[in-house]
């Protein structure tokens, strides 16, 4: 066990460090981070003045490891646009993106899982046709356009719900149906083609040479089989949200980290998008070692 | 990894241990015709190329055209409207119809056009990965988890801003952050298929490596990656969309379904039309995509059973 | 004895494609209580399908259109689904089947398994409960049967799970259990263990069992009458003597007639030619990737393997799954890269000579008939492809070549632009050997050319083989698993275990005689019909 989770943070690591190389190279070579702030019209002088400013003058080595460092001592580096250590910024920023995260794979798992376990077990009756309408459905509709509908919706005809800021819990309801609903698909059809598998497969035949029938057959003996790999696609899905909170956030103004990437990218804001991107990076990567110990955790073939 | 499992559960046919290749012509043919969800799908699908292609020139409509004292025009079925703009006119007085119709023509190339620039890299890295293994195997690992470990979105957004918006850019932004679904499919069919009696009987009658991955191996995927490839066009359009929508996509005056949402955004209480129709028309043309997808997944899988009617 | 089972006329039929397919016809028997029946059929056969009819477990396409299933003068087909499963399935009837591997589930201990399955029939404690699985655990003759209560089916090998599912059939005692081919998936030594098991449980519970099997030879030890079904109707119905002795149908009389002529020596010469092919000390070592939690296994798969293949002569090399015999097969044919020693060809290091001379040299026959194929390509190109390989020939020739080829192995030209999942089995392995031979290699190296194949399709392909190994004077190495295929076969005799050579010597030698231990174990675990027919005279007499 330990030794599986070490050599997993060191992939990890080692990732993280990839990624802050790539993303640090594509952000401060690929483009000229002066040019960025300056703006498309800035004259020479002006970029050249920034460049002195900034230090973007020195090898960008040097100021890769002066990033890096930094970050060791808990320097995220100071914000050109807002002015403000991005340290800060993140703080602040959090809270309303695991918010929306969590309260967004809850409505996930809300729909997609009932509806993956009704359907598996009456192939290709309604509700099955149903789920799989949903599941097309959900899978077409551009995420931001169902967040602009569900404003109309329940700003003029059904008004329960805000529809626009962050203050309350009730705020969240419909971002997060909205994020929520993204994950819906790919759930739901795990759900529905796992359990489907494993009420094919022999040992459930045995439970019915066994004389086990029914709901009971269904409880006993096939669902935890079907949950095992539903279970940590979720885990890996809650490590998305974060990433995907930059849409939803921006359309129901929630001051998120979503937002908070959005603003710095038009800003320009270098030192706040790399961090940013590196979080999300290490964030997924979080999810993603989670999901595989909970799967091994709970699917004994794994375990030791 | 996770991302594996759950690869594995929604394209069961790429991982089990049957055998598996295309089924013959006419089962296929047979089964296509009797798929009552692909059928719509690749209907629609050829309709909207259609429009795509010969609308503007057959309607000869401009999408540039703009005329101040016939802004925001409701639609024809509104009260106000006229058949001469049968979608109504936008803010600066162009014809929505025309535009909408234009955007088409943006959604289907950069669609295609990253889908085709992620097939080329994952397959390529997912052959190589499957066929050589071993510390190929482990580089090409390591970088499908860097891949899937950026935020693509945030990523996309941040370097096509930067570099300065175009579609070119756009496709290429996109494809290159999109090819983990090809990788790993391509990558554990390979593995797969030359552990197949017939790519050792090819090795053995003294068939080169080249020949072998070209004439046995990749024939073998292609059902696989057609079905993956529909997925990333839909993904790809969404993603252009949600790009231009947060305007750091396609850039105005050019047509694109995303922008439009975005310019109509501001007047959602007044105009709605302005957002609800080029956000169906995204939706008829990804549902199009995937339903003909999830069909070509049914076809193609030889242990399906697509019913009779 | 009085009546258990009576099954009269029993109907079922696939609705596929809007019509129906009739697959079972007027199945009838009678079975007593305490009999023991084998029901004996090629794949299709219809000899499953007619107890999944009696167990319920009918896939969902399939339709009872007629017949009746009387158990203990019960009609069982009018009893409601709760009845049924909670009265009669896995209490009074109860099933195993082939594949131990996914029988059981995988995520439950054995322990939970089975006490879901006793305490849901019989109303008693928790503690009772655990007594009886231990005690049945005890019966099936698992040792440690304690700590294999805690034990997860990825634990047991093959043979342990298959005690264990005869185990969660017979804890509720039942009057009669049938058995889906319990050993197909086993081991040839393992298998004889689990026969004599079900033989021996048969007696103490005293219960009645339906055996079902493509084996004759399995089928014959165990069961007092036998039905011999094809093509989804009974074609013969006896005592398993008379069956055996006297058969009457046609096909029972074609399946006993492969079974002898393999059970009957050839007259072999002996070949005093050099070695075409020299082995010397190969070792194979495999590295299984590391698994979550998991360290990386280390594999044997042969270890300082020494041999020399005489020009001309069958060899055979003899081995359960896993003794590393295709390992050897594919290091001979330079397919697999050795880790040690030397396979020379004619003088010549195997890794030394190209590949176009290789293939001239030797060439593989695979097992599988389904994977052999390149399904995309046309039969045509399938045989072609060596020569446009190999030979500057023109386009005319290489059809000539080809077509003279499938007639040699019993096709004709019409295969030519077919593809293979148009083909049966049989087929698909024709074309697999005219491959093989299009370039006149002088060795064939052949890896059980003919498990996967019916019965009747086997000895078929084996008279191909015998037939091309006369005309084309070819070496063939044979690897199987199957004691009756080499009988009739081979010249010479390896057995292999665990990656090492155990023994050696002449077919007659080893087969009559056999020295080793392991060698002995593995001859007295082939199910002859003589050895049946001779207790069945000895009872008699």
């Amino acid at each position: 066990m330990l030794r599986f989770v070490a050599g997993r943070l060191i992939v990890v690591l080692s990732v993280g460090i990839t990624l802050s190389i790539v993303t640090f190279f594509l952000l401060n070579y690929v483009i000229d981070p002066a040019q960025a702030i300056a703006g498309e019209e800035a004259l020479f002088e002006e970029i050249e003045q920034i460049r002195e400013q900034y230090g973007f003058d020195r090898s960008i080595t040097v100021r890769y490891f002066e990033w890096v460092s930094g970050i060791f001592k808990g320097d995220l580096g100071v914000s050109y646009y807002w002015n403000k250590p991005v340290i800060s910024l993140l703080i602040d920023r959090a809270p309303e993106t695991i918010t929306l995260a969590l309260m967004s794979v809850s409505v996930t798992i809300l729909i997609a899982i009932p509806l993956g376990i009704l359907a598996a077990l009456n192939p290709n009756s309604l509700i099955d046709r149903l789920a799989l309408g949903i599941a097309v459905t959900a899978q077409a509709v551009p995420n931001f356009w169902l967040g602009l509908i569900m404003i109309l919706i329940f700003a003029l005809a059904i008004p329960i719900f805000p529809v626009s800021g962050d203050k309350t819990l009730f705020h969240f309801v419909l971002p997060s149906i909205v994020l929520g609903a993204s994950s819906v698909p790919a759930v739901m059809r795990l759900m529905r083609t796992g359990l489907l598998d494993v009420i094919n497969a022999d040992f459930i035949r045995t439970a019915r040479s066994s004389g086990f029938y029914g709901w009971r057959l269904i409880f006993n003996h096939a669902l935890r089989n079907a949950l095992l790999p539903v279970v940590s696609v979720l885990a890996v899905q809650l490590g998305n949200k974060f990433g995907g909170s930059v849409i939803t956030e921006s359309v129901f103004a929630i001051n998120g980290l979503g937002r908070l990437a959005l603003e710095s990218i038009l800003g320009a804001d270098i030192p706040t998008v790399q961090i940013l991107v590196f979080v999300f990076a290490i964030i997924f990567l979080f999810f993603n070692l989670m999901a595989d110990i909970l799967n091994a955790y709970l699917d004994p073939r794994l375990r030791l | 990894m996770i991302f594996k499992i759950f690869l594995k559960r929604l394209f069961p046919r790429s991982f089990d241990n049957d055998i598996y290749s295309l089924p013959p012509k006419d089962l296929i043919i047979r089964k296509s015709s009797n798929h009552a969800g692909f059928k719509f799908g690749l209907t629609l699908l050829l309709i909207i190329f259609l429009f795509a292609i010969f609308g503007p020139i057959i309607l000869d409509v401009s999408p540039y055209e703009q005329d101040l004292t016939k802004r925001l025009l409701p639609p024809v079925w509104k009260d106000g409207g006229s058949w001469e703009y049968i979608f109504g006119t936008d803010g600066n007085g162009r014809d929505y119809f025309a535009r909408i119709l234009y955007g088409t023509r943006i959604s289907l190339t950069i669609g295609f056009g990253a889908a085709c620039v992620g097939m080329i890299i994952g397959v390529t890295l997912g052959v190589c990965a499957g066929y050589f293994g071993g510390w190929v195997d482990q580089i090409v690992s390591y970088l499908l988890t860097c891949q899937l470990a950026l935020p693509g979105l945030l990523l996309a957004m941040t370097i096509v801003f930067l570099i300065g918006p175009s579609i070119t850019v756009v496709i290429f932004v996109i494809g290159a952050t999109h090819w983990a679904f090809f990788l790993v499919v391509s990558r554990s069919a390979t593995q797969r298929i030359k552990n197949l009696d017939y790519v050792t009987a090819a090795n053995a009658i003294g068939a080169s490596k080249f020949q072998i991955i070209t004439r046995d191996i990749i024939p073998n995927t292609v059902s696989q990656i057609i079905v993956i490839f529909t997925l990333e066009v839909g993904i790809a359009i969404l993603n252009e969309a949600s790009l231009s929508f947060l305007g750091v996509g396609i850039q105005p005056p050019t047509p694109s379904w995303g922008l439009l949402i975005a310019e109509g955004k501001e007047a959602i209480f007044f105009q709605p039309w302005l957002i609800i129709l080029p956000g169906i028309a995204l939706f008829i043309l990804v549902v199009s995509i995937n339903m003909m997808g999830d069909g070509l997944r049914d076809i193609t899988d030889p242990n399906s059973k697509v019913s009779d009617k | 004895m009085n009546e258990l089972l009576k099954i009269d006329n029993l109907n079922i039929s696939f609705q596929s494609s809007g019509s129906d397919l009739k697959t079972l016809k007027d199945f009838s028997i009678n079975l007593k209580e305490r009999e023991s029946l084998g029901i004996v059929g090629e794949s299709g056969s219809g000899k499953t399908l007619s107890m999944l009819a009696l167990t319920r477990l009918l896939p969902k396409q399939a339709r009872i259109t007629s017949g009746s299933i009387i158990f203990r003068n019960k009609i069982l087909n009018n009893l409601l689904n709760k009845n049924f499963y909670k009265e009669i399935s896995g209490n009074k009837i109860s099933m195993i089947f082939q594949e131990p591997m996914t029988a059981l589930n995988p995520v439950h201990t054995i322990g939970k398994q089975l006490l879901d399955t006793y305490l849901y029939h019989n109303d008693v404690s928790f503690e009772k409960g655990v007594l009886r699985a231990l005690e049945i655990l005890d019966a099936v003759q698992l040792s440690k049967n304690k700590q294999r209560m805690e034990q997860y089916p990825h634990q047991l090998s093959g043979g342990q799970r298959q005690r264990v599912m005869i185990a969660l059939a017979l804890i509720n005692n039942p009057d009669l259990l049938i058995a889906d081919e319990p050993t197909t998936a086993l081991d040839v030594t393992v298998q004889k263990e689990i026969i004599q098991l079900i033989s021996k449980l048969r007696e103490t519970i005293g219960m009645a069992l339906i055996f079902i099997s493509h084996d004759l030879g399995v089928v014959s030890q165990i069961s007092d009458n036998i039905i011999v079904m094809k093509d989804g109707e009974i074609v013969e119905k006896g005592s398993t003597s008379k069956v055996l002795n006297k058969p009457e149908h046609i096909y029972t009389q074609k399946l006993l007639n492969c079974l002898h002529k393999l059970e009957n020596d050839q007259k072999k010469e002996k070949l005093k030619n050099s070695p075409i092919i020299s082995a010397r000390d190969i070792s194979k070592v495999y590295k299984l990737p590391a698994k979550i939690f998991k360290k990386p296994e280390i594999i044997h798969a042969v270890k300082n393997v020494s041999f020399d293949v005489k020009t001309g002569e069958t060899l055979a090399i003899v081995g359960e799954s896993g003794s590393g015999k295709s390992t050897v097969a594919k290091i001979i044919n330079g397919l697999i890269v050795k880790d040690n020693g030397e396979v020379k060809i004619k003088g010549q290091d195997v890794e030394d000579i190209s590949l176009s001379r290789r293939a001239k040299l030797i060439q593989p026959v695979f097992q599988d008939p389904y994977s052999t194929l390149n399904p995309i390509h046309t039969i045509g190109y399938i045989i072609s492809r060596p020569l446009v390989i190999n030979d500057n020939l023109s386009n005319h020739n290489i059809k000539t070549k080809v077509i003279e080829i499938l007639e040699l192995v019993g096709l004709s030209e019409e295969y030519y632009n077919r593809f293979p999942n148009q083909l049966s089995g049989g087929q698909r392995q024709r074309v697999a050997i005219a491959r093989a031979i299009i370039l006149k290699p002088q060795i064939l190296i052949c890896d059980e050319p003919t498990s996967a194949l019916d019965v009747t399709i086997q000895s078929q392909i084996l008279d191909l083989l015998n037939d091309l190994k006369q005309k084309l004077k070819i070496t063939i190495i044979l690897i199987s698993h199957d004691i009756s295929v080499v009988k009739y076969f081979s010249d010479r005799i390896i057995v292999m275990y665990n990656g090492q050579i155990v023994e050696t010597g002449n077919s007659e030698d080893i087969i009559n005689n056999p020295k080793e231990t392991y060698t002995k174990k593995l001859m007295s675990s082939v199910f002859s019909l003589k050895q049946k027919n001779q207790i069945l005279r000895d009872n008699f007499t």
